[in-house]
């Protein structure tokens, strides 16, 4: 009977996916490959392609993913709403994590296990560059293997950043805090994930395609995360299914956020006006926008160079000889505008969630109510809009259309306006709190000082003399891990500390919180401030080895980078050991006035018993008469529902 | 009801930040010229250069105080208030002060603003065409060497760069295969080698003097290894060492180039040459 359960589940859909890419692989090399002399090398890469489209079909089939739009189109009737409640997992215990499950927390935790593993992989690929860095000279890998992983390492970076808020937060808290009793489209919520999980299995591939290989341009991708056209279009196999993975990542960040979107515009519960929504809800809807309007330009990019690596189209190839491939007439900038119209966007996208969860938690623990609501709303969509404006900052030093540089670094700067709205309204509002020292709080407190230092880096390189310098080289290398590690990651760690108990039941262990922030903290500091120095004295990005002049620098940041890596397995042993035996959490045991500290804990299939109606704010702490520190029950707690 | 009267003001947070900012300012004026001496900014052989080092002293002297500012108050606040403890209070409610909040925008406005047209002064440095007598030089990259040749002495081509103290230099740059990016931090230049397009940078070196050349955009395996020197020499020198030099063939063309193999420099020859520069 427990086999019975196991299907339709994820273990069905591996078992028909690796079916599908055997099949696929197969297919190509004997009915397409055969017999053409003409062929080339390529039909290997083609039969991976059709492997991965085979694999993500069997994936979908094994897990069920196709049941209910076939019944429909067949004309079944539409599913009751028991049958929407089994489809949620209903009664199944564990196993409906390992399902295509439609409950939005389901779904909010299995993006949480999948993101914080895919941190650690990522984590791992700056252990072995930190490590290749230690002293000048490659001495642990060999450059293709080095570029590999700075690719790797960053494009799972960027992934897991991007999904991180949107996934667990935007799918597990969002609804519960407007007050719904499920995502909008939760089949479509589903899907997102299901898509990740494929995308990432993907991905694991690119170490082994072709890493062997230390001639000719070799193996692996040698491309970087920013996988410029001439130079992904001639890269090793790696880079056909890197391109794959991230179009299929980039669907599922599309279709999240689509739903998020919808959510937030459409679910709310009465009352809660746009002017009463939590600021993490702002934020996580800003990066919605952004990933909704933005990740399409990045799609195209990758499959314009699939085009041109698989079926010799031309798009990014002038034909100059050397090693330049394929018929020509093509141009390279096309990539780099495709690639950063998303790539600019994408690092705000990656922020924005931050922002909101950073001001809400300081909100929280200094017992004060938002300082500047209007003017924190107002800085995030001006970052929204503003973001989309600014994307050729990245291409000041690539020669095209120099005299468009002075608009660019006009917007570039005016960003900066928005981004200082946030930290006005963060200030104003710790600003005499009554100020609880969490680990939640030290977190979204370290977001302040590593963004500041993040954000002052970037004016720094808007300036176009100043960006001719610095471009390329490890100082940009530190201003992005300032605002993505020291931004967003640590607000993803004080969401995960604030967030955990709702969402697991159990309270994180506030000993090895305290630890591993401060390794953490100053690992990370003074490795990248290190790091500034480096890119100051010339030493351009993504080297496997360096000049002795900046061995100093380098030998500081790898040393510190060890120190913030144990601080983040610290972190990952703490999650482990709580999530299995920490101590039992209340409902709301930070005193939190927002709507889904007022619902039991564990949160109960559709979250409310009755939609509430709101009458105020989030943030009306303060209130004397609304005083509720003595422990008292979390139901009178006063917090944003009435009625 | 009753308020418990807290610790801290606003004008002992407003004097730390002034203290802050003080010293920040006389470090930065102290150590600031010491820095290239120290190596922790390049040598400036150039005027871009020089203009380079003008606008990071200015970024650096304004962000002291805005950085000043947001960390001395959200730290005055978190140390003043601070407590491991659960708090049995909320915190008093602070009215949106209808002056603040304007004033921080116009600040900042104003700030973005200054940073603005001084940046837009040196793009126009940036942007001017060389003046005078200006040496023409292309630049080629490929995987993983630069190739220079000089139009204006019969196409005479050579992997080494020599340039003429105080007399401008344009660069036309170019790639035989993927991008690379041409980065010569002492002369503060760098511009992307773009296949199929030419792009242009100048500068005017001031320096006699070796220093290094670097990709900086990057462009596959050996990508860490595609660094040679300039060398920038006098007039005489230059002459001299120009007429030593082969003419090259005519540049090639596009249509007459096929797939060539891939040249894999030798890795020992680029660290001797690496040490032999003492770079």
């Amino acid at each position: 009977m427990a086999l019975r359960k196991l299907v339709p589940s994820y273990f069905t859909g591996a078992i028909l996916g690796a079916i599908g890419y055997l099949a696929g692989n197969w297919y190509v090399a004997h009915f397409i490959g055969e017999g053409h002399d003409e062929a080339g090398p390529n039909f290997t890469e083609q039969g991976l392609m059709v492997g991965f489209a085979l694999l993500l079909i069997g994936w979908l089939i094994g897990i069920g993913a196709f049941k209910y739009p076939i019944t429909w189109l067949f004309g079944a009737k539409d599913p009751g709403h028991d049958e929407e409640m089994r489809l949620a997992g209903k009664g199944d215990g564990v196993i409906r994590y390992f399902r295509f499950t439609t409950d939005h927390k389901v779904v909010g935790i299995q993006y949480l296990v999948l993101t914080l593993i895919m941190l650690a992989f990522g984590g791992l690929g700056a252990l072995l560059i930190r490590t290749e860095l230690i002293t000048p000279g490659a001495k642990a890998f060999p450059p293709s293997t080095y570029n590999t992983v700075v690719t790797m390492h960053g494009m799972l970076m960027i992934l897991t950043t991007i999904t991180f808020f949107i996934g667990p937060f935007g799918n597990f808290i969002v609804p519960i805090m407007i007050g719904a009793r499920d995502m909008a489209f939760p089949r479509l919520n589903a899907l997102s994930f299901a898509l990740l999980v494929p995308a990432m299995a993907i991905f694991a591939f690119i170490p082994f395609l072709g890493m062997g290989n230390s001639n000719g341009t070799g193996g692996g991708v040698q491309t970087g995360w920013t996988v410029l056209g001439p130079i992904t279009d001639q890269s090793g196999m790696g880079a056909t299914a890197l391109a794959c993975a991230v179009i299929l990542a980039g669907f599922s960040s599309i279709l999240g956020a689509v739903n998020v979107i919808t959510t937030i515009i459409a679910m709310r519960a009465p009352g809660m006006r746009w002017t009463r929504l939590p600021m993490t809800v702002w934020g996580i809807f800003g990066a919605a926008l952004l990933a909704a309007i933005g990740t399409s330009s990045f799609a195209v990019d990758l499959l314009l160079i699939l085009l041109d690596r698989l079926y010799n189209t031309s798009f990014f190839y002038a034909a100059t000889g050397g090693n330049s491939v394929g018929a020509g007439g093509g141009n390279a900038w096309l990539s780099q505008n495709l690639f950063w119209f998303f790539g600019h966007p994408e690092v705000y996208l990656i922020v924005l969630p931050a922002f909101g969860i950073v001001l809400d938690i300081l909100v929280v623990f200094s017992r004060k109510p938002l300082y500047g609501y209007k003017m924190a709303v107002l800085g995030i969509l001006g970052v929204v809009v503003l973001s989309f404006l600014v994307w050729a900052h990245h291409e000041f030093t690539s020669g095209w259309a120099p005299e468009l540089r002075f608009w660019y670094m006009a917007t570039t700067e005016m960003i900066s306006i928005p981004t200082g709205f946030v930290f006005l309204v963060a200030i104003g509002t710790i600003w005499r709190g009554r100020i609880w020292m969490t680990v939640p709080m030290l977190f979204a407190l370290s977001f302040i000082w590593n963004f500041v230092i993040g954000g002052i880096t970037g004016i720094y390189l808007s300036d176009v003399p100043a960006d001719i310098q610095l471009h390329g080289g490890m100082f940009v290398t530190a201003h992005f891990h300032f605002t993505i590690v020291g931004g967003a990651l640590m607000g993803f760690f004080a969401a995960v500390y604030f967030w955990f108990p709702k969402m697991t039941g159990r309270m994180m262990d506030e000993k090895l919180g305290w630890i591993s922030f401060w390794l953490i903290q100053i690992g990370f500091n003074v490795a990248f401030l290190s790091m500034f120095i480096a890119g100051l004295q010339g030493m351009p990005r993504r080297v496997a080895d360096y000049d002795p002049q900046f061995a100093g620098p380098n030998l500081v940041t790898s040393l510190f980078a060890y120190v913030l890596i144990a601080g983040v397995a610290i972190f990952f042993y703490n999650v482990i050991v709580s999530w299995v035996a920490g101590q039992k959490a209340e409902a709301n045991p930070w005193h939190a006035l927002s709507l889904e500290w007022q619902v039991p804990t564990p949160v109960p299939l559709e979250n409310f018993e009755k939609i509430p109606v709101v009458t105020n704010g989030p943030y009306d702490y303060g209130d004397p008469a609304e005083e509720v520190a003595q422990g008292s029950a979390p139901a009178a707690a006063g917090g944003q529902v009435a009625g | 009801m009753s308020e418990t009267p807290q610790r801290g003001s606003v004008w002992r947070a407003t004097a730390i930040w002034a203290v802050c900012t003080v010293v920040g300012i006389v470090l930065l004026l102290v150590l600031g010229p010491q820095l290239a001496a120290w190596h922790v900014l390049p040598a400036v052989a150039s005027d871009r250069a020089g203009d380079i080092d003008q606008v990071l002293f200015l970024f650096t002297l304004l962000s002291i105080p805005v950085f000043a500012l947001v960390i001395v108050f959200a730290g005055y606040s978190a140390f003043t208030w601070g407590s491991r403890l659960r708090p049995n209070a909320h915190g008093r409610p602070m009215a949106v002060s209808s002056r603040f909040q304007p004033i921080w925008v116009i600040i900042s406005i104003v700030l973005v603003i200054f940073l603005y047209v001084y940046g837009l002064a040196f793009l126009n440095n940036v942007n001017a065409a060389p003046k005078g007598d200006v040496l023409h030089v292309n630049v080629t990259g490929e995987q993983w060497l630069w190739d220079f040749s000089y139009p204006d002495s019969n196409n005479v081509g050579t992997s080494q760069l020599e340039l003429v103290v105080n007399k401008p230099v344009e660069f036309s740059i170019t790639s035989i295969d993927v991008q690379h990016s041409f980065w010569i931090p002492a002369l503060g230049i760098k511009q992307d080698a773009v296949p199929g397009e030419t792009t242009h940078i100048s500068a005017t070196p001031n320096t006699i003097g070796t220093f290094p050349i670097r990709c900086a955009e990057l462009c596959g395996l050996y990508h860490a290894y595609m660094e040679t020197v300039v060398h920038v020499v006098s007039q005489d020198d230059f002459n001299t060492w120009i007429q030593n030099q082969e003419p090259s063939a005519p540049v090639m063309t596009p249509a007459a180039s096929s797939l060539t193999p891939i040249k894999v420099p030798d890795m020992a020859m680029i660290s001797d040459s690496r040490r032999a520069a003492g770079v």
